[in-house]
């Protein structure tokens, strides 16, 4: 069932491919090249721009490929009727969790929330969404993620809700639950001149020595930006956003591709004037990373919570108690000292 | 033999243990004789034996069986552990982790109990499609 499955999820995006132009990039992180071929053109204009500073030209012999097709534009539906029980799908879906995503096979994420649904084999795999353009912020500032989660932990990295940012090499991961302060952290610190990696999924190479390796290049704030972050970033990317949906940045500059981890830290929203760093134990700091990268990562599992454990339990951790975002950067002067 | 349950999944780390059940989204933080407890736990183990493991940290503490039962209990409630099937074979040294092969530490023997974390249990216990804010979007629910 899952061989037909894929089959017809392949044959049908090269039905979708036929009738229109394929747009044909690659990314590459780590080392690892993914190739990506998107058939409709509304779509590559949505998902690639976070990937601008992975993006690499298009070519023989990847590691992965992701191959993609959105309804809305080409008129091609995805195969089968993948919610209906009776295909026993291996899939895996938001809010349920509760297993650990297998290294190889088949594996399937079914995004009903934004209308997607990702199959990943060993070497391929496909992303089909119903209409890109009413994907929500958090899709649209981090395309396909699951598919890429569940990949490259194939290769031993491991995608984290975190930010990190540094300067000469070196740098700091911030981790927290969502609203904790990670963007808000990682924006001030890119807005005063230091190197950005990201502010909300990043990867960890365990190393030694464990790096951030930068992936998206985007940015998502409750309220629009002011101030000094307001002046380093490019105007808002979904300036048609509905609600309170977050306000889209993607960074055109700033970015590098890693940083070498060395230290942990939990951001905590103070009253306080000017932002401080206070040590916390290792405990402390696994227990805000991990069960917000693993109970929000549908497949996230013991791998991950291990890898997690090891960063925590060799590396310096800290409390950044909030301030000010102006005073932020100030308060990692002395980590990232040379 | 009780185990963690499947759902479990846990960390040891400078003699405290972090948690996270992924059924239901919350986290616990253990330390002391619950942390040599969980290590028990993890290789699977009877109530006698994380007794006499204990006995052999602690000291003959007549506490240690009734503090034992009545933590066991609690990680039942809460499903972090199970039952898990019969007794595996004997294995050197008997029930006990390697860890805890030692004599007493000196150290005091306190009753042993966990720390209990719910924030991140609204992702696991809503429903992605019906309960997601629907401008914010998952995982901040409604």
């Amino acid at each position: 069932m899952t061989e037909t499955l894929w089959n017809a999820a392949r044959h049908h995006w090269e039905l979708a491919a036929a009738k229109c132009e394929v747009k044909r990039s690659a990314i590459e992180v780590a080392g690892q090249r993914i190739n990506l071929e998107f058939a409709g053109g509304p779509l590559s204009a949505v998902l690639l721009p976070p990937l601008a500073h992975v993006l690499v030209d298009f070519g023989p012999n990847p590691d992965l490929t992701i191959s993609a097709w959105d309804s809305a534009s080409t008129g091609v539906g995805f195969p089968v009727a993948t919610r209906d029980a009776r295909l026993r799908i291996p899939a895996w879906r938001l809010g349920e969790s509760t297993e650990e995503v297998p290294l190889t096979g088949m594996r399937v994420i079914d995004q009903q929330v934004e209308g997607a649904l990702g199959i990943l084999t060993d070497s391929q795999a496909v992303f089909w969404t119903q209409d890109v353009s009413t994907f929500p912020a958090w899709e649209r500032a981090q395309p396909m993620l699951h598919l890429l989660h569940w990949w490259f932990a194939t290769r031993g990295l491991q995608v984290v809700h975190a930010g990190a940012f540094g300067r000469n090499g070196k740098g700091v991961i911030i981790v927290g639950p969502s609203g904790s302060g990670k963007s808000t952290t990682a924006l001030s610190a890119a807005a005063s001149g230091m190197d950005y990696i990201g502010d909300d999924r990043i990867l960890i190479d365990p190393g030694p020595p464990p790096r951030a390796l930068h992936l998206y290049a985007s940015a998502k704030l409750l309220r629009p930006a002011q101030g000094a972050i307001a002046r380093m970033l490019p105007p808002i990317a979904n300036p048609d956003r509905t609600g309170d949906d977050k306000a889209l940045y993607l960074l055109d500059s700033g970015v590098v591709p890693s940083i070498e981890i060395v230290a942990v830290v939990a951001p905590k929203l103070t009253g306080d004037r000017n932002a401080t760093l206070d040590r916390i134990t290792a405990v402390e700091a696994l227990s805000a990373m991990a069960p917000s990268s693993i109970v929000g990562t549908p497949g996230a599992g013991a791998r991950a919570f291990s890898l997690m454990r090891n960063l925590c339990s060799s590396l310096p951790c800290f409390r950044l108690r909030l301030g000010s975002p102006e005073s932020v950067p100030a308060a990692f002067e002395e980590l990232l000292a040379c | 033999m009780l185990a963690p349950a499947p759902s479990v999944i846990s960390e040891i780390l400078d003699n405290e243990v972090v948690i996270i059940d992924m059924s239901t989204g919350y986290y616990f933080n253990m330390t002391g004789s619950a942390t040599n407890i969980w290590q028990c736990l993890m290789d699977g183990t009877t109530p006698e034996k994380i007794c006499e493991s204990l006995r052999v940290r602690f000291g003959a503490v007549p506490d240690i069986p009734a503090a034992v039962d009545t933590f066991l209990e609690q990680l039942r409630a809460e499903g972090l552990i199970e039952d898990a099937g019969s007794e595996p074979p004997p294995a050197e040294p008997v029930g006990l982790a390697p860890e805890l092969s030692q004599t007493p530490t000196g150290e005091q023997f306190q009753p042993p109990s966990f720390e209990k974390f719910t924030d991140m249990a609204h992702i696991l216990l809503a429903d992605p499609v019906h309960d997601a804010d629907p401008t914010r979007g998952w995982p901040s629910t409604r």
